[in-house]
């Protein structure tokens, strides 16, 4: 099977409630993931230093295909945003505002499988999917993320 | 012909009746009068002025000044306070969110509105007047007012517009279209305004010509028939000038000294516009043409002759005509110069050119003459108010690096006219571009107060503000000022002083903005990556405030705690000139704070919250996506760099520096 890494968009880092696993490893091992963001996101797949997080819409469609997906788990996050994500954000006054009730919601991925085996696997803290993943993922907004063959 | 003129011109072509007036014996003595008897005559004229701008000299202005008013609404016109009918009825009748008098007055009697409110209304109601007998602008009072009093003055407004749409159902409008006092030579009885708001203060001097040009020129009140008055019979538009920016340049040349020369030798309006419509091919904009070039003419003069009062006085009105010509791309410096040199100016035409070109000689002295750190800021604050350093990197630099000013004026046509049209929600026309260019003119050309240790500041709009603002804040409605800015020299000093003597002052300015002056202190733990008040440092210390504001710096260290100062207080202690502006600037870090989190010890947190760490960007959709992308090189960069070593980092920002470096304020990596 084809398999594709993925650069996803960073539009944010850990928040202070991530909690991590013991001891420090990279990619980092998380057990509750706390995802800040910095800026507007514009596409369903978001990354920060190997971990990453996809849109309701993307996770339901990802979870309902007929075969089930391997080397992953879908898991709450908690989202929220940070003072640099207002200050760009919150002037209505300003072509940069964005309504923050429009924000999607988000299920963190919690991958556990192998690049190049499962249909989620993570390799040099890239994000490596099997092409009917991918395929699937297409479907989805996925303009900055930047894709390469896996081989 | 009003009667009273034709009677005029009957008498005058009855010969018999002249003859007999000049055999009289008054008639023969001033005919036959000695050298001594004109010279008492002249001392005994209020008006030094023989009426001709062609020699002009201050004193003769200066006396003129005064010499009709108009009172209109709130507003008195003359020389002092020039503004056009049509722009004092769209003042008043067109803006929504209008701050006048009566406005005020409503807010300030009406029982429905909070006590505090009515008090501050009743306040500024009394710093407006004071402001203008004085003769300063209104302007920045009227900014706050709008913004302390906003929706008590949208009430205000909704009401009066909803009488006026009754009056207008009842057939009983008495509003007279804008353009009637420029019709007739005298106000004709059923006029809104009433004889009682028309204060003619003729002083006695009745041979000056031009005595009353500098209010017709406003008004366009007075005989239309032989003077230059009523230029326009409505706002100057931007595009009046896009007939005369469309001509070959000898032509635009042609174009602009006809105007001028036509102002210098006192050419009627009918004979301006005759010879202008010749010249461009249609008569559509022609009188915001010669307004226009009349203002920049009269402004000239006055530099020329180093009246900085009347230059300063004329500025605004000569920085909006020069946005106006600009935006309708007609390159005024670049024309003058080569009219002169190129395209050999010659007899009654080298005057006008070279008065064309000595303007854009001076205003380039002007300019050079200010501080080198006064130019930055006042260029950085006209770059960050149009987002120009994202969507315009080149214009933007262009502006930022250069020397003269007639060089950065048509670059910031450019800036501002493509930004307005590309931001969603800045106010997106050329008529954005003219207010800029006429805002940064009127700075530029600000006047100056001495301070008593003998520096010299100028009144810039930001200093008149800033100090009408605190006062406003400061008397809470309770007492009143003493006095206002007056926007003059010799009136400045003492004010001026208040300003700066209390850094209290530029420190509320400041405070507007979350920004303080010096810089707050914030409170980084070890290994954590987030900013701490000393409230919430102290909490988690399990220690007072004021405890943990005296431990020493190692006492700190020792509990994983280092102070810094406040990233964003640094950057705008460092560039105060910003401040204004500080609501349109996201300030980030070059090394990202999340170094601090993930590689304790590789940098420290002073060493992040510097000011060489720290940039300035924009906040306009291309700023943003600019820091998009840095965000993800960033991100990048951790994946390939698990356990990157200082110089790996200092490398990563030196190559972002690089690559978006023009697009920070200020720009670096280079830049």
């Amino acid at each position: 099977m084809k398999y594709f890494a993925l650069k996803a968009e960073s539009a944010g880092d850990f928040g202070i409630n991530t909690k991590f696993a013991k001891p420090p490893s990279k990619p980092p091992q998380v057990q509750h993931l706390h995802y800040v963001l910095d800026v507007w996101p514009v596409d369903e797949l978001l990354g920060t230093a190997g971990v990453y997080i996809v849109s309701e819409s993307m996770g339901k469609r990802l979870q309902s295909l007929t075969i089930p997906v391997s080397g992953v788990s879908f898991e709450a996050v908690e989202v929220t945003t940070s003072e640099r994500f207002n200050s760009w954000h919150s002037d209505s006054a300003l072509s940069t505002y964005k309504d923050i009730s429009l924000l999607p919601r988000y299920v963190w991925l919690n991958v556990n499988g192998q690049a190049g085996i499962d249909d989620f696997g993570i390799d040099k803290e890239r994000l490596v999917v099997s092409i009917r993943v991918y395929t699937a993922m297409r479907m989805h907004r996925l303009s900055n993320c930047k894709v390469v063959d896996f081989d | 012909m009003s009667d009273a003129k034709a009677n005029e011109k009957g008498e005058r072509l009855d010969s018999n009746k002249e003859s007999d007036t000049l055999k009289t014996a008054d008639a023969q003595s001033a005919r036959t009068a000695s050298a001594s008897d004109l010279t008492t005559v002249e001392k005994s004229r209020t008006n030094a002025s023989d009426g001709s701008l062609a020699r002009y000299s201050s004193s003769d202005l200066a006396a003129q000044e005064h010499s009709i008013e108009l009172v209109f609404g709130d507003r008195v016109a003359s020389r002092k306070d020039k503004i056009s009918e049509s722009e004092l009825l769209n003042q008043q009748a067109q803006s929504p969110d209008n701050v006048n008098t009566q406005g005020l007055e409503s807010v300030a009697k009406d029982d429905g509105v909070p006590q505090e409110k009515r008090a501050l209304a009743s306040m500024i109601q009394d710093m407006r007047a004071q402001s203008k007998a004085l003769g300063a602008s209104t302007t920045a009072l009227d900014d706050y007012a709008r913004e302390a009093l906003k929706q008590e003055l949208n009430a205000v407004s909704s009401r009066h517009t909803v009488d006026h749409d009754d009056l207008e159902q009842c057939g009983e409008h008495h509003f007279e279209p804008r353009i009637s006092i420029l019709e007739s030579a005298a106000p004709p009885a059923n006029k809104t305004m009433s004889p009682d708001n028309v204060r003619l203060a003729q002083k006695s001097d009745s041979g000056v010509t031009d005595k009353g040009e500098a209010v017709k020129s406003v008004t366009g009140y007075g005989d239309s028939s032989n003077n230059q008055m009523s230029f326009v019979s409505r706002t100057p538009e931007p595009e009046d000038w896009g007939g005369v920016g469309a001509l070959p340049e000898d032509r635009q040349s042609e174009v602009l000294t006809t105007a001028v020369r036509g102002r210098v030798e006192h050419w009627t309006v009918a004979e301006s516009e005759e010879r202008l419509g010749a010249l461009v091919g249609a008569t559509e904009g022609l009188g915001t043409v010669l307004q226009d070039l009349a203002h920049l003419t009269d402004f000239a003069h006055a530099c020329m002759f180093g009246d900085k009062e009347t230059a300063s006085d004329l500025g605004a009105k000569a920085g909006a005509a020069v946005g106006r010509m600009l935006v309708g791309e007609v390159k005024l410096f670049n024309l003058s110069e080569r009219y002169l040199n190129d395209l050999g100016a010659q007899g009654d035409w080298l005057k006008p050119a070279k008065d064309l070109y000595n303007l854009g000689s001076h205003i380039d002295k002007t300019w050079g003459d200010l501080p080198a750190r006064e130019q930055e800021r006042l260029k950085y604050q006209f770059v960050v108010e149009m987002g120009a350093g994202a969507l315009l990197p080149e214009q933007a630099q262009a502006v930022l690096k250069s020397g003269k000013l007639t060089e950065i004026l048509p670059n910031m046509a450019k800036i501002a006219h493509k930004t307005g049209s590309e931001l969603a929600h800045a106010p997106a026309d050329a008529k954005k571009t003219v207010a800029a260019i006429k805002g940064f003119f009127e700075d530029v050309h600000a006047p100056e107060a001495v301070m008593p240790d003998g520096r010299t500041v100028r009144l810039t709009r930001e200093i008149r503000g800033l100090y009408l603002m605190s006062q406003a804040e400061e008397l809470g409605g309770a007492a009143k000022p003493i006095e206002m800015l007056t926007g003059k020299p010799q009136r400045g000093v003492e004010h001026v002083e208040r300003v700066f003597e209390s850094p209290e002052i530029i420190a509320r300015f400041a405070r507007r903005f979350g920004i303080d002056i010096p810089p707050k202190t914030v409170y980084f733990f070890e290994g954590e990556k987030e900013a701490h008040t000393a409230e919430i440092a102290a909490r988690r210390l399990g220690v007072s405030v004021e405890q943990l504001q005296n431990q020493s710096e190692a006492s700190l260290m020792a509990h994983g705690l280092q102070k810094v100062n406040d990233h964003r207080d640094v950057y705008f202690n460092k560039y105060p000139g910003l401040i204004a502006v500080a609501d349109r600037i996201v300030v980030e870090r070059g090394v990202p704070e999340w170094v601090l989190r993930d590689h304790p010890g590789l940098f420290s947190a002073a060493e992040l919250n510097e000011l060489s760490n720290l940039r300035g960007l924009a906040k306009t959709e291309e700023s943003l996506n600019h820091y998009r992308n840095i965000h993800n090189i960033w991100n990048q960069f951790r994946c390939d760099y698990p356990d990157p070593t200082r110089q790996q980092v200092l490398n990563q920002l030196k190559a972002i520096d690089k690559e978006f470096g023009k697009h920070f304020l200020p720009p670096t990596g280079g830049h």
